[in-house]
């Protein structure tokens, strides 16, 4: 098939197909257990997000952080990703002041928010003497979220809450990340649908999958997904850095690899 | 912290800072605080911008009152000279007054006074006035300990009954010729039916360059005893300003109005304090002259002034806050001043008060014309059906003292920006100044260097003005109670509020418990900025004992005293009743209502005494407690938590320091915000 001759219909067919695939994005939601926050100290919790059938990308996330405390200006919380990659959420709001609120930051009680690259308020210079919660509703973080995107979704994540001044205490009363997923085949960290709308792939069988993710098993380039690619996959089995082994680019080789590979066993699709 | 020591007083300023720090004492340190000016690369304070609601306007809380609502009085013939060389050892100095007849008290202030011998004239009459104690028939003399302002000198006080006519006073001492002595005369028998001599500024706004008058008359009752006071004439028999740098002037013109009043003119070519001095002669009801004078603490000023125009417009599309900026003149970009309007709605020749905008702001350009930047929240108020918005009682005032710079009674408003309907407005509280928009900053002195951070939550214990130590003690306080010190001071409210919020930066938040001034210090501190106030917990945000709220009397004679006898605290325009009363009109409700205000008195014991402090009584309408009426130590507003018998100012005065009651310092204590 030529573009030229896609009809009005074949296109409406492709976006139909587009979003009827089985690989269309996705929101989960992620919690990291409820925690006293140690004075003056710093907490990790982790929460294990596993993997999906499918290679998927991160193309959103969000945090929610709830939190008593009666100084917010002491807290500051970082989501980490489980490649490493960390996100400062809110580093001790109102500090540095030029006068408000103070050199101490916020003083306000409480955190009941989400923090989204899209708000408009921004996390770390809201703060009010009558609002409590005093971080509430959507707030943007310190660091982009954005900075995830194109990243592997499954993995151990992390939320570091600190408390930098010891006096006032708090408790984390609820915490999640909530992630966005599209799949990913090509592992180019961009949605295939997008990469399919934007021409990055072509997908001439118009089943909303990039036409190379046929091979992405494939890992000798012969075609087909043979015992000789599970060699070089159980070759690089471990931490590895980039390696073509590591189907679903979270820096290791593992049984999740391993399971995209025996399920493209054979041939190589659109090849 | 150490403190750099100050060098001791001399023996004389520390006798007569008696009185001229009668808001607390002398002095033995000092921590230099520069005087808060406005550029950039000065530390800031954010401020904050003030909206009170239309209840406020309409209650007169924050309407500057004419100059007759806030006199001075004066019960009392005030001499300075200085002695002259008698012999190699000794001084003579002499005084001559006319006496009106009855009771006389005289006080002589200056070094040793406690001891000078004198004798007094009064017709064929020679009375020796024995120093020492050597007491003498016919005169009742008694030692006024000046311990309670921080002094070991004491001066005296002699009684006496004399008839009406010519008097004369020496006084003999072994004294360097030219030391200054000082006689304070209180001639009326019974001083709440005595004559005064009443003075009051004719106009608020009182600028360099174009001169000031003093309307001076006489009255026959204080105007805050029961009956109202009957003006009575005044022969005006001298008229002079002193300058802070000591040059003197005379009044230029002395005019007698119809009424029986007097209008005393002065040129005022320079700016800063002036203590005016009026000698008169007042008929009592039986037609009898008394002598008097007073001292009367003026502020010339000179700064910006309002031009006329202002701008409304909203910050940005995304912001609820709305700037009004109004336009001045003589004003340097980066000063900082204080700035206030009435918010009116008029339609035709209805019109309707909405409220009110106030705040320490900056002098602005930006490459236009110099403007003062003042503001509301939209959800603040709403127009009705073909209203506009008008500034009414437009004012400017110094920071610095508060001394009115410039009053516009209406401004009409270019607007650049539409108001919200009336029925649309969604009223929001009256001093919730969240939200960056509605935060500036200001210049404030380079002291935070001396405040290592601690953080936690404090109940801090202020003094007050010019203090020698810190009153408080601190045993009778939880652990979290934390001694401000910046000893030996005289600051402005401005000056003396930032140094605290600077200071007591250690903390995260904190409460205030304010002796003297330290209370009107923390008031202008709520008021005006953020600070560590703002975040403080549940329970009283501030507490005062003591302080003058309204002004004390006191404070004009203070400065005189300082002046003539060379005390290093000094002219305080702050705690005079104008500077107070200037204070006060841009205090809103809202602020005073998280003020607690205690005062005390003397135990009136009959026919024993009845005055904290003899030395101060002569300045003081009952009740008192040495330095503060108890009518000046509460205001509008506030939270009157009454007057307590038995307690004076300060120690040594008759009964013991305020500061020291046990039971309200728990109270306090327990009821503190931290």
């Amino acid at each position: 098939m030529t573009m030229p001759q896609m009809s009005k219909i074949g296109l409406s067919f492709a976006c139909a197909a587009m979003l009827a695939a089985p690989t269309v994005a996705q929101t989960d939601q992620w919690c990291f257990p409820a925690s006293s926050i140690t004075d003056n100290g710093s907490i990790t919790r982790t929460v294990i997000v596993p993997p999906t059938a499918d290679v998927r990308t991160i193309v959103g996330v969000r945090v929610r952080v709830a939190a008593t405390h009666p100084w917010v200006g002491d807290l500051s919380f970082t989501l980490r990703h489980p490649s490493g990659v960390e996100v400062v959420l809110v580093d001790r709001p109102g500090i540095p002041s030029v006068g408000f609120p103070g050199p101490w930051g916020c003083g306000g009680d409480n955190i009941d928010c989400w923090f989204a690259d899209a708000a408009t308020g921004v996390a770390e210079t809201t703060c009010s003497v009558t609002a409590v919660p005093v971080l509430a509703g959507s707030l943007r973080p310190t660091g982009a979220l954005a900075s995830l995107k194109g990243r592997a979704p499954q993995g151990t994540w992390t939320l570091i809450a600190a408390d930098a001044v010891a006096g006032d205490v708090g408790q984390l009363t609820a915490a999640c990340v909530e992630i966005t997923t599209a799949p990913d085949c090509n592992l180019n960290g961009v949605d295939d649908a997008v990469d399919i709308a934007a021409g990055t792939s072509a997908d001439v069988d118009l089943d909303g999958v990039p036409d190379e993710c046929g091979c992405v098993a494939d890992l000798d380039g012969d075609g087909a997904v043979t015992s000789s690619d599970l060699g070089v996959l159980l070759s690089a089995w471990g931490t590895c850095g980039g390696c073509a082994a590591d189907l679903t680019g979270d820096g290791q080789v593992l049984s999740d690899d391993l399971g995209i590979l025996l399920s493209a066993w054979g041939g190589c699709g659109n090849s | 912290m150490r403190l750099p020591l100050r060098p001791r007083l001399s023996a004389l300023a520390r006798c007569c800072a008696a009185l001229l720090a009668a808001l607390c004492g002398a002095s033995s340190s000092a921590v230099t605080a520069a005087a808060p000016g406005g550029h950039a690369d000065a530390p800031q304070m954010s401020v904050k911008r003030l909206f009170a609601p239309a209840s406020d306007v309409e209650s007169g809380v924050l309407r500057l009152p004419p100059p007759e609502a806030t006199p001075t009085r004066s019960h009392a013939l005030v001499f300075v000279d200085a002695f002259a060389p008698q012999s190699a050892r000794t001084g003579v100095v002499r005084f001559r007054f006319q006496h009106g007849g009855g009771a006389l008290r005289l006080m002589p202030l200056g070094r040793d006074a406690s001891v000078w011998r004198g004798r007094l004239f009064a017709g064929e009459s020679e009375i020796p006035l024995a120093g020492g104690d050597a007491l003498v028939a016919r005169v009742t003399e008694q030692f006024a300990s000046q311990s309670a302002f921080g002094l070991d000198e004491s001066t005296r006080v002699l009684e006496l009954e004399l008839p009406a006519g010519e008097c004369e006073v020496e006084f003999f001492a072994e004294v360097p010729p030219g030391t200054a002595a000082v006689l304070v005369v209180d001639a009326g028998a019974d001083r709440n039916d005595g004559p005064a001599l009443v003075a009051q500024l004719a106009s608020r706004v009182n600028r360099a360059g174009a001169g000031f008058e003093l309307v001076v008359r006489g009255e026959s009752r204080p105007a805050r005893g029961v009956v109202p006071a009957t003006t009575r004439g005044v022969d005006v028999t001298g008229a002079t300003v002193t300058w802070s740098d000591g040059v003197v002037e005379h009044a230029r013109s002395v005019r007698p109005m119809r009424d029986g009043a007097v209008r005393v003119g002065f040129a005022s070519a320079r700016r800063g304090n002036a203590v005016v001095r009026v000698d008169g002669l007042v008929r009592d009801s039986r037609g009898s002259q008394h002598q008097r004078s007073l001292f009367y603490l003026a502020r010339i000023s000179d700064g910006a002034r309002i031009a006329g125009g202002a701008v409304v417009h909203a910050v940005n599309a995304a912001s609820d806050w709305i700037d009004c900026d109004f336009a001045v003149s003589h004003a340097d970009p980066g000063d900082a001043l204080f700035a206030c309007a009435e918010l009116w709605a008029v339609a035709g020749a209805d019109f309707r008060v909405l409220g009110w905008i106030g705040g320490i702001a900056t002098i602005e350009s930006h490459g236009r014309a110099p403007f003062v930047r003042l503001g509301f929240d939209r959800g603040q108020l709403g127009l009705g059906e073909g209203e506009r918005l008008v500034f009414r009682n437009v004012r400017l005032h110094e920071r610095d003292g508060f001394a009115p710079l410039d009053v516009r009674e209406e401004v009409v408003p270019e607007m650049r920006v539409a108001l919200p309907n009336r029925r649309e407005a969604e009223p929001r509280g009256p001093l919730d100044w969240a939200g960056p928009a509605g935060i500036a900053s200001v210049a404030v002195p380079e002291i935070s260097s001396l405040v290592p951070p601690v953080g936690g939550h404090a109940l801090v214990l202020s003094h007050g003005y010019c203090a020698s130590s810190n009153p408080w003690p601190l045993a009778q306080f939880s652990s979290d109670a934390w001694p401000y010190a910046n000893l030996g001071q005289n600051l402005s409210n401005d000056v003396f509020a930032v140094d605290l919020a600077t200071r007591a930066a250690q903390f995260k938040s904190y409460g205030i418990i304010g002796h003297s001034q330290g209370g009107n210090a923390a008031l202008h501190l709520h008021t005006f900025y953020w600070s560590g106030l703002d975040w403080a917990g549940s329970g009283r945000l501030m507490q005062c004992v003591g302080s003058p709220l309204e002004g004390t009397p006191l404070a004009g004679n203070l400065a005189a005293f300082g002046q003539a006898l060379g005390i290093q605290c000094g002219a305080n325009f702050d705690i005079t009743p104008d500077g107070a009363a200037a204070w006060l009109a841009g205090i809103p409700t809202a602020s005073r209502a998280k003020l607690f205000t205690h005062t005390t008195t003397f135990t009136n014991v009959p026919f024993v005494y009845d005055y904290c402090s003899i030395a101060t009584d002569f300045f003081l309408s009952d009740p008192e407690d040495g330095v503060v009426e108890h009518s000046s130590g509460h205001i509008v507003g506030a939270q009157d938590m009454g007057l307590r018998t038995g307690w004076c100012h300060v120690g040594g005065m008759r009964d013991p320091a305020q500061t020291g009651d046990a039971n309200r310092n728990a109270t306090m204590n327990a009821q503190g915000a931290r």
